[in-house]
């Protein structure tokens, strides 16, 4: 049985615009290094579970002393 | 008070106003407003600078402890941004040297990377963006030291050249003058990768 000419048509019609949409996809163009770097940079978050990581270390530090001990004793 | 600490862990503040050593709590400190700001930047340098997505989430994590430690150190002379790139590239070189001591890492040659016939002005081009951090990577690995960290500086567009140069330990002139340097060597670095 022959396929339907207009279907057939259709298909193609389709393959050849997939196909064309694939070729044409530029990639990406950077006037320079810098702007690459700054892609790279934003296409990179730290990791989610840093934060909470720094958070509970500062939470564990005791809160250093705004002047050293001698000299709040000599303040006296 | 959290509310001045926050305002002068801004980029375009220049004043140190805050006192942490009162605080002590995350939220109430103003340290999350430093981390949610920062964070990304200095996890980026870690990251280019190591290679390693775990050493540069050990990094960060250091780096952002020690700030914290030294908050009543800083004096606001500069921009919090740069304070903390300050204690992350002491704090990455010091990771590299320990390990370019026990592994005896070396990079190419200077001289190498002086004859660097690739065009640093012109665009690059990039087809394939899946493994675009890893060919980023593998280039800034095979360039100098002292190229790589310019150029991730550099590219940070809050700094200006002159806090590159202090960072650094150089004239803005000298940062000029090695930054077109660095660009070539990239360029082609990159184009090898590709």
């Amino acid at each position: 049985m022959l396929p339907d000419p207009k279907k057939s048509r259709l298909n193609q019609q389709q393959q050849a615009r997939q196909e064309s949409a694939q070729q044409s996809q530029p990639g990406l163009e950077f006037a320079g290094v810098e702007d690459l770097l700054r892609h790279d940079r934003e296409q990179t978050p730290p990791p989610a579970a840093l934060e909470a990581r720094v958070k509970q270390s500062i939470a564990a530090e005791a809160p250093p002393p705004s002047r050293p001990w001698w000299k709040r004793w000599f303040k006296r | 008070m959290a509310v001045h600490l926050a305002t002068a862990m801004g980029d375009s503040t220049q004043q140190g106003l805050f006192e942490p050593a009162a605080l002590g709590q995350w939220e109430e400190s103003g340290f999350a407003a430093v981390y949610a700001a920062h964070a990304r930047a200095i996890y980026y340098l870690a990251l280019r600078l190591l290679g390693d997505p775990t050493q540069a989430e050990d990094a960060t994590h250091d780096v952002f402890l020690k700030a914290y430690r030294k908050f009543s150190g800083f004096r606001g002379d500069s921009a919090v941004r740069t304070w903390l790139y300050r204690i992350a590239i002491n704090h990455c070189r010091n990771l590299q040297q320990s390990w370019s001591a026990r592994h005896l890492l070396s990079n190419a040659d200077d001289a190498v990377w002086e004859r660097a016939a690739s065009t640093a002005d012109s665009p690059l081009r990039v087809l394939e963006t899946k493994e675009l951090g890893q060919r980023i990577q593998k280039t800034l690995d095979a360039l100098p030291p002292e190229y790589r960290e310019l150029l991730l500086l550099v590219a940070d567009e809050r700094l200006s050249y002159q806090e590159v140069a202090d960072l650094t330990g150089q004239s803005t002139d000298a940062v000029r003058g090695k930054l077109h340097r660095a660009r070539r060597a990239f360029a082609t670095a990159f184009a090898t990768t590709a």
